[in-house]
């Protein structure tokens, strides 16, 4: 007669490749997001604005920090607008969620996702037979 | 306002080793659930050679059946199942009594399996559906028929002693227990695959797909956040297109409704019975191989390592 089996197989190799991961994900995120602070740095030079180059260079990664305008404060003000000067003369629209820096961080981050789900399909597949 | 922004990309990215270990204990007890399942299973087999082979004697029968019954509750690791397969032995126990006096019903519950077609034999869900409807019909007809079996019954069943009407309310309710067991066998089959794929995408969620930039309202802007969107794996609980992997199911029945004519295979032309759900797990080594492609490969750069650049 017929009859239905069914196994599934890998289960176990998936657990241990899991917690291997587990135990080394600090390392891995600290690679990943340095990796995604050095890009968005780049990216956002690329857009501030350019006289002195003051600005632009003031954008700086190490390791998974970024820092914006060390130095050079009138770096927010660029990034995200406001007004300042006497009497908050000197007007720049706001944009809340900034205009170099941050969209460029969005923008790789959601690269990083999409190379996390590559990442996820290479570790598992699932097919059934 | 501030005049310098410093940003910690790390900061939110501690719940990875937490959501990987969190994933990892999930699928540690899928597996032990699969153990169970599939050593339940293999009873559950054998149970239905021994049902499918075994229609000449009314005490084979029963125990066969019972078998089945104790073979399906080990598949589903509930006690459902009990009850049905303590039915089937005390019924195998009053064959035992009885002699050849169920032979006509066995002979009708025998013509009820040659009738069905090769695909439903194949199928353990219409089998177990068959083999109680066939012990429902064995025995109200030898509770009609036979004042001896009446007697026998009484004294087995205590609890009964109200006639063959009430067997019958009894029977009905073994089947639709058995009914209710079968769904549950049918979403077993399939709960391994659906766990497995929830057990990623919730890897995803709760890891990279949680990333979450604050920015503090110390700037002088207000402060505000947001979240990187979480796995474009679709979930179709809402509905929606499909033109690829999806969670479907989820939250009970959905109705998928392609787009152009197509074609359904019956069950019955897949060309066998038997399914592997195969989890390949090509990256024991999931972090060497973030090392490689980002620092070997893409010269420690992501977007070069993956080729986006």
């Amino acid at each position: 007669m017929g009859e239905i089996k069914w196994k599934v197989t890998g289960v176990e190799e998936l657990s241990l490749a899991l917690h291997e991961v587990a135990r080394e994900a600090p390392e891995i995120m600290d690679a990943v997001t340095a990796d995604v602070a050095a890009g968005a740095v780049e990216d956002a030079r690329r857009l501030v604005p350019h006289r002195s180059g003051r600005a632009a260079s003031s954008y700086k990664s190490r390791g998974h920090v970024v820092s914006i305008g060390a130095g050079v404060p009138y770096v927010p003000w660029l990034e995200f607008g406001g007004d300042v000067g006497r009497k908050g003369a000197t007007h720049r629209a706001k944009v809340k969620g900034g205009r170099y820096f941050y969209p460029s961080l969005t923008k790789r981050l959601k690269d990083i996702e999409d190379i996390a789900a590559d990442m996820i399909e290479q570790m598992t597949s699932i097919e059934v037979e | 306002m501030a005049r310098q922004i410093d940003i910690n990309l790390n900061a939110e990215t501690r719940g990875f080793e937490q959501g990987m270990k969190s994933s990892a204990d999930a699928v540690d007890r899928l597996d032990k659930h699969l153990d169970a399942a599939e050593g339940g299973t293999k009873k559950f087999d054998a149970a239905l050679d021994k049902t499918s082979d075994g229609l000449e004697g009314a005490t084979g029968k029963f125990r066969s059946t019972a078998d089945l019954a104790g073979g399906l509750g080990d598949v589903l690791g509930i006690q459902a199942a009990g009850p049905i397969a303590g039915y089937a032995m005390g019924f195998a126990d009053i064959a035992d009594g009885l002699g050849g006096l169920l032979a006509p019903a066995l002979q009708k519950a025998k013509g009820a399996f040659v009738a069905m077609n090769a695909t439903l034999m194949a199928n353990p869900i219409f089998l177990v559906i068959a083999a109680i409807a066939a012990l429902g019909i064995a025995f109200v007809i030898a509770y009609k028929k036979s004042e001896t079996f009446r007697k026998i019954v009484n004294a087995v069943f205590g609890a009964v002693k109200h006639g063959a009407g009430e067997f019958v309310e009894f029977i009905e309710d073994a089947v639709t227990k058995a009914a209710k067991v079968i769904a549950r066998v049918a979403d077993i089959i399939t709960t391994p695959y659906r766990l497995a794929f929830k057990a990623i995408a919730s890897a995803w969620n709760a890891t990279l797909g949680g990333f979450h930039i604050g920015i503090p309202g110390f700037l002088g802007f207000g402060g505000f956040d947001f979240t990187i969107p979480n796995l474009p794996i679709p979930a179709l609980a809402k509905g929606g297109p499909i033109n690829g992997p999806a969670l479907v199911g989820e939250k009970g029945p959905e109705l998928f409704m392609p787009n152009s004519a197509g074609t359904i295979i019956p069950n019955h032309a897949l060309g066998g019975t038997n399914v592997t759900i195969v989890i390949e797990t090509g990256a024991a080594d999931l972090d060497e191989l973030i090392r490689k492609r980002v620092r070997v490969l893409g010269n420690g750069n992501v977007q070069t390592a993956f080729g986006r650049r």
